[in-house]
């Protein structure tokens, strides 16, 4: 189905819960790994895909197609990650950064994470990357997006991209030497 | 996009439970869709909108008041407003007016989320109609890197990846 039948029939009523759940197998696997990047622990990535979906639903009607849908879905997941991040220090009466260390020193306990101490190492390093670096430094080394697609999907220009995500690489590396 | 789940998986050591995306549902869809249709509380009598008509008859008639009613209305407003204007003036009066205004302590947290699903759900999407998201990377932080230090460093999975897209 094309992206532009698709969203039609997602804005009509009489189409609309079959075109939903058409939009929720296409799109699942990748919202799911762009979130559990950012909140690391799968049950919360099931509750933030969760609760992405049902803003998509929600407020489908909204969406002018001036973006691709993809885009738009992947800018909700992200706010409500980050939202959800904050929220849960804010129970833990911990800042984003202590809550964040919290989760990674954790990690390694967790039944589904696998990694090993490299990988463990990875993840307190882009712990220490600003926000936007880390997004770049995610979608780039574990998903592998061209940087054609990620400027579309994040409006940034590719050379913007390529020195963030050089600079991020730049920083996990001395993080890595240095740890 | 090349193997996107498989290599994220691999490079990450993030896993997921067995048949997990096979068996992926929107559990709360449901939920939320009863939940915007009574967002503010509010219900009505079963039936109501289906048998709603405009009583046009009752429309049309104007409430006659007879002058001494309102005398009466007017006396009686009258007296409402000096017994309560000696009750603000009655500091002990007060403290028992106050007393009776119990103050209810809200979980900022449940309000928090109140006001996220309810009051403000929508605030985030101002920014999803943006066409660009603006990152905080100036030009000037772009400095000539070593590529082939970086690629030594992540070794295999650096050789994977096509730096120049």
């Amino acid at each position: 189905m094309q992206e532009k039948e698709l969203v039609r029939k997602l804005q009509d009523v009489k189409h609309k819960d079959n075109a939903f759940q058409h939009l929720v197998d296409l799109y699942k696997e990748r919202l799911y790994w762009h979130i559990r990047h950012i909140v690391k622990i799968h049950e919360d990535a099931d509750d933030v895909l969760q609760n992405t979906f049902i803003k998509v639903h929600k407020n489908i009607d909204r969406f002018k197609g001036e973006s691709k849908l993809y885009s738009w879905m992947y800018r909700i997941a992200t706010n409500e990650s980050i939202t959800f991040l904050n929220k849960k220090a804010k129970k833990q009466k911990l800042s984003s950064q202590e809550l964040q260390e919290h989760i990674i020193e954790n990690l390694a306990s967790d039944v589904y994470f696998e990694g090993n101490e490299i990988q463990l190492q990875l993840q307190k390093a882009i712990a220490t990357l600003p926000d936007k670096q880390q997004e770049v430094f995610n979608l780039k080394y574990f998903q592998e997006m061209k940087y054609a697609e990620m400027s579309e999907l994040l409006g940034t220009s590719v050379g913007a991209l390529k020195s963030s995500y050089h600079l991020a690489s730049k920083k996990i590396e001395k993080y890595l030497k240095s740890n | 996009m090349k193997n996107l789940n498989k290599n994220s998986n691999l490079k990450s050591g993030f896993k997921i439970p067995e048949n997990y995306f096979e068996n992926f549902r929107i559990q709360k869809l449901a939920k939320a869709k009863k939940a915007t249709q009574h967002e503010s509380g509010f219900s009505v009598p079963k039936g109501y909108f289906e048998n709603f008509e405009v009583n046009s008859k009752e429309q049309k008639e104007s409430k006659v008041i007879a002058l001494n009613s309102r005398k009466i209305v007017a006396i009686a407003a009258s007296i409402s407003l000096l017994f309560l204007s000696y009750l603000l003036m009655n500091k002990s009066n007060n403290e028992s007016i106050n007393s009776t205004y119990q103050t209810v302590e809200i979980d900022p947290v449940l309000l928090e989320d109140y006001i996220d699903f309810y009051i403000m759900p929508n605030a985030e999407l101002f920014e999803y109609t943006g066409s660009s998201i603006e990152f905080d990377i100036a030009e000037n932080d772009f400095k000539s890197l070593d590529d082939d230090a970086i690629l030594n460093y992540f070794e295999d999975d650096f050789n994977n990846l096509d730096l120049n897209d």
